[in-house]
């Protein structure tokens, strides 16, 4: 195995603006690239605006994460995070807890998908039979912004063959486990401009591998790995509570470049 | 014993102690009107300040003190002495820890008995005299049981409660310096429960004693207005 | 015992005034109702007492061993005494309560466990509540007004004093809180239906009741908000919102009802919260078939107190023999509590049993099946004031702390009518004292 290290640079911009302004907003966030046999940092920086206290703890899955509140009337919410990752190629080793067998709300499966699940099934070779799942999943499902939402189940988007790619990874997840392999849910940045991605990873007894259904990939590089969870509902990125009615606007924007 | 109380329990012992001030006063005030009634002349409608102040809404149908309880039951009227007496519940009910339940069975016997005496439409005022006498118990279980802020807080919300009855049906000035005074011992132990401007601003215009026996409307309605904005809950 | 019956309106009159009620939502409109009060105690005497004491004290050590193991070491599920099918994929089994060990290991602070007597006179065990398992407010505030009626009974009859309830609660609560803050007991309000008993407990304890909006988490540190925004610090929360809508950032995230981070104070193990999140996966009717077996693999004791006959469809054998024996078994939905999804084969029709038999094929995981139980009949006094028969359960409370131990009472349930098993109070029906006779 070639055992080269690439370094990144990342910027990952949330920027929330509340019409009317709010008062006590409380949140949790997923906003540093995890580290792990793979991914290492090597510089962070996190600001948040207007400035509060930020706490790091660690959630049930074992991914970073940070909390607070801000309590006095505000319009925006603004979080950057940005820094240096160092990569080796994608293999996560961590013992995968037993849950990741079974299916969650969102990642309900049936007969049906099952059986479609079926056809992929590669003999004695998960890895292989995983790929195949990814590769007819791409060809299966149609990329479309403007259809699904946070509660869409698998079940859902193999219904509709439409999707972004959280859809397309909770469809994988529900394939792969619909036939006995555990699969779980990846949040993180990829190369490029643009917004959050997610991704799948499947154990094979030993370790981890990703998988992109969105982008019919094989992960190795160019992929920064923030959090994991049965679903996305285990790890979202962002989460907040208002007591105020308002209206939301949320835009995200993500930078990554390899130096 | 819990001493520590939030922004909304400090508004509900507020609003408790002001209306089992008014449920008791109004209910008083009920019995007046009801014998006022007795001797408008047959054939005639009865009016008079007092029953427009009292919310009793006055028409032809309307003619005898009987009819007169209707009003007490009647749900829809904020004023009516039945609402009065929901309101102190969903107060009370909040505070069981912290007036006890003795304190709260009062407030529940009232309200039992004010839905089923509505329910039977019972137009008897004497029949109400449980009322006034569980909320007189009330007010003794209260002064034995609770202390400290949340006796201050159910005290606060009766003496301004009782103040501004006293403003709005011209009772005399005497009446309002005597409760005023007892309400300036609370401003001092508990100062951050009130808005000291205002308490200043009511300080002044109670003195100007000669517009207040004449029962001028708009000086009294300003203090009315000032008198309801003095409390922080 | 006439004593007792000449005293009924009383009695009822001064619960009443107490406001003992339960709420009930009927087509979308919240009502209060007075939980209606037989005045007929069920008796336990002494040496039944001892024995089902014994019993319920082992199951619910039991069951706390279960739960640190299932969100730890998992040996139970390694040694396949439990198959892992009954754990992760349980609604009530939560992810994010790996690793965490709460406040002094305990989980089930307050154990509901519901028993049924048989005809043949054995305790039977029919469900285990170590959610938020309520009801004991009830007999407790019945035993305060009965002995005020009725004194000269209660001087004739060696019966256990039943109102330290609140005592043993407080007493469990300042062992977790362990000094480092306020107790409170956390309401989803007034309108959810068991908000007299959490009031009343806030009373008795001498808990702060704090509702949603008024407690924050601070830097892991939980926090009550006082009068002019003052902060102070929160020990342990004796809550009574399901684990769901506890934490909305870390769970259900548009609860209302919850402590945003709250999941964050417990996991730094800056309060203790009571019961233990993730309870769920170990008293949902699936996991309740396993509960003998975890008795034996924990304690190496043989179970004192027996399930009630159980067949899971999960396991071929039972399978087959509850399509077979439908129509004489009851079926219960694992996920469903309070007497709902509860089909007692005998009264469906045969459409409804084949209907029945499809549910669980498709899905055997969601089912158990139990033997009909011909428990015993308690008289009440019905509404023409004669006796007449009831079926009645028993919830006894189990309260752990620096140790375990069994109220000396506990909720004696019945059934409005009297051909109904159904003793839920959500279901109508009523309840009565529970005399435990020294």
């Amino acid at each position: 195995m070639e055992e080269t290290i690439r370094r990144y640079t990342y910027q990952y911009v949330t920027d929330t603006r509340f019409v009317p302004a709010v008062g006590y907003h409380f949140f949790k966030i997923r906003i540093l690239p995890c580290q792990n046999e793979f991914q290492k940092i090597i510089e962070h920086h996190i600001s948040v605006d207007p400035y509060c206290k930020l706490t790091q703890s660690i959630d049930g899955q074992g991914n970073i994460i940070h909390y607070g509140n801000y309590k006095d009337l505000h319009d925006h919410f603004i979080i950057e995070s940005s820094g240096i990752v160092e990569c080796s190629t994608y293999h996560p080793i961590d013992v995968p807890k037993p849950y990741y067998f079974f299916s969650t709300p969102l990642t309900q499966y049936d007969e049906q998908l099952k059986n479609w699940a079926k056809q992929f099934i590669a003999e004695n070779s998960i890895q292989q039979t995983a790929e195949n799942i990814m590769h007819g999943i791409y060809s299966y499902l149609k990329y479309n912004k403007n259809v699904t939402s946070n509660t869409t189940t698998a079940l859902d988007v193999f219904k509709m063959q439409i999707g972004v790619c959280q859809d397309f990874a909770h469809l994988m997840i529900a394939a792969c486990r619909s036939i006995g392999i555990r699969a779980r849910y990846v949040n993180g940045l990829v190369t490029g401009e643009g917004e959050t991605h997610a991704w799948v990873e499947v154990h094979d007894g030993n370790q981890w591998f990703g998988y992109d259904p969105t982008r019919d990939s094989c992960i190795r590089w160019d992929y920064i790995k923030i959090a994991h969870g049965r679903d996305v509902s285990d790890c979202p990125l962002n989460r907040g509570m208002l007591f105020n009615l308002t209206s939301e606007t949320l835009n995200v924007k993500t930078t990554i470049e390899m130096i | 014993m819990n001493t520590v109380i939030s922004a909304n329990k400090a508004n509900c012992l507020f609003w408790l102690g002001r209306y089992a001030e008014r449920g008791y006063l109004m209910l008083h005030l009920m019995r007046r009107a009801y014998d006022e009634v007795i001797d408008v002349p047959v054939g005639e409608v009865p009016y008079s300040d007092f029953l427009e102040k009292l919310d009793v809404y006055v028409s032809s149908e309307f003619t005898t003190s009987y009819q007169m309880m209707a009003q007490i039951y009647d749900p829809n009227t904020v004023t009516s002495l039945r609402s009065i007496i929901e309101f102190m519940m969903d107060n009370a009910i909040i505070l069981r820890s912290e007036i006890y339940s003795e304190s709260f069975s009062y407030i529940e016997l009232c309200r039992d008995l004010i839905r089923k005496k509505a329910d039977s439409k019972e137009m008897n005022i004497t029949e109400l005299q449980p009322i006034t006498d569980w909320l007189l118990a009330f007010w003794g279980s209260i002064r034995e049981r609770t202390y400290g802020q949340i006796y201050a807080l159910l005290e606060i919300g009766r003496l301004i409660e009782h103040s501004d009855m006293i403003i709005r049906f011209d009772y005399k000035i005497n009446r309002l310096e005597e409760s005023w005074d007892l309400i300036k011992k609370y401003i001092k132990a508990e100062p951050e429960l009130f808005d000291m401007a205002k308490v200043e601003l009511f300080e002044k215009q109670i003195n100007e004693k000669e517009k207040y026996e004449k029962h001028d409307k708009d000086y009294k309605d300003f203090i009315l207005t000032i008198l309801n904005e003095i409390v922080l809950v | 015992m006439n004593e007792l019956l000449s005293a009924r309106d009383s009695v009822n009159k001064w619960m009443e005034r107490y406001g003992v009620r339960f709420g009930v939502y009927k087509n979308g409109v919240f009502n209060e109702q007075l939980f209606p009060f037989d005045a007929i105690p069920r008796q336990i005497p002494a040496n039944e007492w001892e024995m089902l004491e014994k019993g319920l004290i082992q199951r619910v050590k039991a069951l706390n061993l279960f739960l640190y193991d299932i969100y730890h070491d998992k040996n139970i599920v390694a040694s396949g005494v439990i198959p892992k099918e009954f754990t992760y994929e349980s609604k009530g089994y939560m992810p994010e309560c790996e690793d965490i060990t709460p406040t002094k290991n305990i989980y089930a602070h307050i154990a509901g466990i519901d028993l049924v007597q048989a005809k043949d006179g054995r305790w039977l065990i029919l469900e285990d509540n170590l959610r938020i398992p309520s009801g004991a407010s009830y007999p407790m505030i019945a035993r305060k007004v009965t002995r005020k009626a009725c004194p000269q009974t209660f001087r004739d009859n060696l019966i256990a004093d039943n109102r330290n309830y609140g005592d043993l609660l407080r007493e469990m609560m300042d062992y977790i809180n362990d000094g480092r803050g306020i107790n409170v007991i956390f309401t989803p309000g007034r309108y959810n239906s068991a908000f007299f008993e959490h009031s009343y407990l806030a009373e008795k304890t001498g808990s702060v009741l704090a509702f949603p909006g008024e407690i924050i988490v601070e830097d892991g540190i939980t926090y009550y908000i006082g009068l002019n925004q003052k902060k102070t610090r929160v020990g342990a929360i004796y809550r009574r919102v399901s684990d769901e809508y506890l934490d909305p950032l870390a769970f259900e995230p548009s609860s209302l009802l919850g402590i945003p981070n709250l999941m964050e104070s417990y996991k730094a193990g800056n309060v203790g919260v009571i019961n233990a999140l993730g309870n769920g996966v170990a008293d949902d009717k699936g996991i309740y078939y396993f509960v003998p077996k975890m008795i034996k693999y924990y304690l190496n004791e043989e179970p004192i107190l027996q399930n009630a006959p159980t067949y899971l469809p999960f396991f071929k054998e039972d399978f087959d023999y509850i399509l077979n024996n439908i129509e004489k078994l009851v079926i219960k939905d694992v996920a469903e509590a309070g007497g709902y999804g509860v089909m007692f084969g005998r009264d469906m029709t045969k459409e409804r049993l084949e209907e029945v038999k499809n549910l669980i094929i498709k899905e055997p995981r969601r089912w158990i099946a139990q033997e009909v139980i011909d428990f015993i009949d308690l008289d009440i006094i019905d509404e023409t004031g004669n006796p007449s028969p009831r079926k009645c359960d028993l919830r006894a409370f189990v309260i752990s702390g620096k140790e375990t131990k069994v109220w000396k009472s506990g909720l004696t349930r019945f059934s409005r009518n009297p051909n109904s098993f159904v003793v839920n109070s959500s279901q109508g029906g009523g309840f009565k004292d529970t005399w435990i006779m020294e």
